[in-house]
């Protein structure tokens, strides 16, 4: 048997123990769900929203082709996995699985319903372990902060590779005036190679008389916005943090106040639940910043701060990210009033680990700029393909420790 | 921000600043009390009715400089509006974040009016800056606390003022060099060689990363010729570089030398332990371990503490002392209220200093109060990092820090 096709068996079997545990009615199901309230922090309806939509039960055939193909072939993988969003587990496992015969999986401390649910489904598939001990060669799949995967590459050893997913987060982008951003648009064209929307902009002013009217338009995008924040209460990467708005700052202001009523509204069916102490100090330090640096509109139990241009200008071109105060997770957004798009992609792009684009155009736009960072429409965010890790900013091939 | 508007904010902001630097006068007049820890060297011990008064006369001050900050900082204005309380009672006045420095301008005051932007450290990337209208109530203050905590109450004795920190730099953007040129101005206001001059050779004995062992072996002998006592001032990890340059030498100080450490060794691949370190300096430098000060300040505050020396035996921890015209309250990182006596909160400065800037600022250092003053006990877990250690060192390196961003 090929190392493919053997990789492949051990995802469907991965898929089918899923499967086995997610059975409405059944035990397993049900002790899980119940396990998953009471270690995820999300409330009820966010549990049973993420089980339905957010967990790959069902990968196409090209989407298993490319998870596998992606990743090098190992003689053991090892999992570390994060405590943040508890459908990682399934992706990262899968990797692991493509990866190697031999897996280890380290779960989190803090939620590793997920992963102890699939074990007692499929005990021979992998192991559980309370720490990894990866050997030369071996293949380790790390998710956690820039800090925690610092502390693991130091300490592991010479010749193992490791595939570090660490400290990044979503970005959504919004047109805020389809008909009005030719700049951008001329860029759309020269990107296309298109000689004659690059000498009259024509095909951008065809794409914006597709759109619907703004105000219509820019509801959808801020209800598709909050669907994504409102997933796993946005602890995930994936989880957008800031609005990219293109337009005027009198815009951004109209369309983060409805983003704000959006947020307000998806609360109504998907609660927010519970906050640590270290999670609510977050949330109180960044809404003193936002309410001095900008302005702060509450949006149900989070808010959303909006910046004008002049200040996301110089915060984004002088530090990139780290000069602006990354919204905590709770469902804070901050919204950029931005007047050029490419600057701020850029200035962020280190960090963006998700891009979620209010328009074909705009996907198509920012998809060359970001390599192989995931580029979709707003509302998808939290529903990547099946086919990688969500986190595309690393090598695939992993980087080997050296001594 | 009009002409007309302009012209009020600066007359309203020089009565303030006129206020703060008489308030701190009469607050360290020899006749006046200060609340400080028992023991500690050259400070007074409390008197309570006097002390009620001064907090009455601070409260006010305060109120005053908050709502002048108001009216003519609208960032400051929106926070007090998100805040929804009149600045009837310093309870009342949020607190700025550290942060707000680096995201936004923090000033009463347009950029053209100037005279210095002390530049925040910056360690995860994004630094930021203390503007300032006028330097004198700064300079004031921070001599006056600085000779009162290192100096004691020993008559204006002239020291010999060396510093381990890359040379004065006249865009000022260091507000520790800043200090320290102050220091050397009014502590010292003597000449190595020749007439004083702050940019003397051989006061700043750190450059290029290095330590300049030779230029503080010549001050130490220059001082020694004068019969003066050595103020050498310093962040905690120039002294670890000065103790790797001597490498394990001793090189005495004169006696009633002092040595005054700033700093930690957060974002340091390289950590010392505190303790070890005081010890070790004790020892390498002949100094009673007493004259061994911990200074603690921030680019965001214009004013310093003081710890009262160091405890060799390492039974206490240090105490650190505001100065009159400064308080700090502990306060819960989720409601911003001041916790209970004893208990640990964020360090919520009250800095009357900061006439043009924020009278409160709120930082992400966790503090505790005891008698007379503050124990610092480190970053919140999950801030970013900050201090002063290193941004002398990124000076004296020319090179950016690294750090860590959010949490995934």
């Amino acid at each position: 048997m090929s190392a493919t096709l053997a990789a492949r068996q051990r995802i469907e079997r991965l898929l089918a123990a899923l499967e086995r545990a997610l059975v409405p009615g059944c035990v397993a199901h049900a002790e899980l769900v119940a396990r998953l309230h009471e270690t995820t922090s999300l409330s009820p309806p966010g549990v049973e929203w993420a089980l339905e939509h957010c967990l790959e039960r069902a990968p196409s055939h090209a989407e298993l082709t490319a998870l596998i193909g992606g990743v090098a072939r190992a003689p053991r993988a090892h999992v570390i996995l994060p405590g943040s969003v508890f459908v990682a587990a399934h992706r990262a496992l899968a990797l692991g699985l493509a990866a190697a015969p031999r897996v280890f999986v380290k779960p989190s401390r803090r939620d590793p319903a997920l992963i102890e649910a699939l074990h007692r489904e499929d005990p021979e598939l992998f192991q559980l372990v309370e720490r990894i001990e990866p050997q030369a060669g071996d293949h380790v799949f790390a998710y956690g902060s820039d800090v925690t995967i610092e502390s693991l590459r130091r300490e592991l050893p010479a010749g193992s590779v490791l595939h570090a997913h660490g400290t990044g987060f979503g970005v959504a982008i919004v047109e805020l005036d389809a008909a009005a951003t030719d700049l951008d648009a001329r860029a759309l064209a020269v990107d296309r190679g298109g000689a004659a929307r690059r000498a009259n902009g024509a095909g951008a002013s065809a794409a914006a008389a597709e759109l619907p009217p703004d105000e219509t338009r820019l509801a959808r995008v801020a209800r598709a916005i909050a669907e994504d924040v409102a997933c796993f209460d946005q602890r995930g990467c994936l989880s957008p943090r800031f609005v990219l708005a293109l337009g005027a700052d009198a815009a951004a202001l109209a369309f983060a106040e409805q983003l704000a009523a959006a947020l307000a509204e998806r609360e109504g069916s998907l609660p927010l639940g519970r906050l640590d102490p270290s999670e609510r100090a977050e949330i109180t330090w960044y809404r003193q910043c936002a309410a001095y640096a900008g302005q702060l509109l509450p949006a149900g139990s989070g808010a959303v701060s909006v910046r004008a241009s002049s200040a996301a200008a110089a915060l984004l071109g002088n530090d990139g990210a780290l000069g602006l105060e990354v919204p905590p997770s709770g469902r804070h957004l901050e919204v950029l009033a931005i007047a050029r798009l490419e600057p701020a992609i850029r200035a962020l792009r280190p960090w963006i680990t998700s891009a979620g684009c209010s328009s074909a155009r705009v996907e198509s736009l920012i998809t060359p700029w970001l390599g192989s960072v995931r580029v979709t429409r707003v509302g998808q965010m939290q529903r990547p393909p099946f086919d990688g890790p969500v986190d595309r900013r690393g090598s695939p091939l992993g980087e080997i420790i050296r001594r | 921000m009009t002409p007309a508007k302009s012209s009020a904010a600066r007359i309203a902001s020089d009565g303030l600043h006129e206020r703060v630097r008489a308030f701190a006068r009469e607050a360290l007049a020899p006749s006046a009390p200060l609340a400080t820890p028992r023991g500690a060297p050259g400070f007074d011990p409390p008197d309570t009715d006097a002390g009620a008064a001064g907090a009455s006369a601070f409260d006010a001050l305060a109120l005053d400089i908050a709502r002048f900050q108001a009216e003519h900082n609208p960032s400051f204005a929106r926070l007090c509006a998100h805040h929804g309380r009149p600045l009837d009672r310093l309870a009342h006045v949020p607190a700025v974040p550290a942060d707000a420095f680096r995201l936004a301008r923090v000033a009463a005051h347009g950029q053209e009016l100037d005279v210095a932007a002390f530049q925040t450290s910056g360690t995860t990337g994004g630094s930021g800056r203390h503007c300032f209208r006028t330097l004198d109530t700064y300079a004031e203050l921070c001599v006056s606390w600085g000779r009162r905590a290192l100096c004691g109450h020993q008559p204006p004795s002239p020291y010999a003022v060396l510093a381990l920190a890359p040379p004065f730099e006249p865009e000022r953007r260091s507000s520790l060099g800043y200090m320290i040129g102050r220091f050397m101005r009014e502590l010292g206001e003597r000449s190595l060689a020749g007439l004083f001059d702050v940019n003397e050779p051989g006061r700043w004995l750190i450059s290029e990363g290095r330590v300049d062992l030779d230029g503080l072996r010549r001050g130490v002998r220059g001082a020694e010729a004068r019969g003066e006592p050595v103020l050498l001032l310093a962040t905690a990890f120039a002294l670890v570089w000065l103790l790797d340059a001597l490498a394990g030498a001793r090189l005495p100080l004169p006696p009633g030398s002092v040595v005054m450490l700033t700093g930690g060794f957060k974002g340091r691949a390289r950590s010392v332990d505190s303790h070890e370190l005081g010890l070790a300096l004790c020892r390498a430098l002949g100094v009673q371990p007493r004259n061994l000060i911990g200074e603690y300040g921030m680019t965001e505050l214009s004013s310093q503490l003081y710890d009262v020396g160091f405890d060799a035996e390492g039974r206490t921890p240090s105490v650190f002392v505001e100065p009159p015209w400064l308080r700090v309250t502990p306060v819960d990182p989720i409601s911003l209220e001041p916790v209970a006596p004893g208990q640990v909160g964020l360090a919520c400065f009250t800095d009357l200093a900061n006439v043009d800037s924020a009278l409160r600022v709120l930082t992400q250092d966790l503090v505790r109060r005891e008698e007379g003053g503050v124990v610092l006990l480190g970053r919140q877990p999950g801030a970013r990092l900050r201090g002063c250690s290193l941004a002398i060192e990124a000076l004296a390196r020319a090179e950016p820090s690294g750090g860590e961003g959010a949490s995934p």
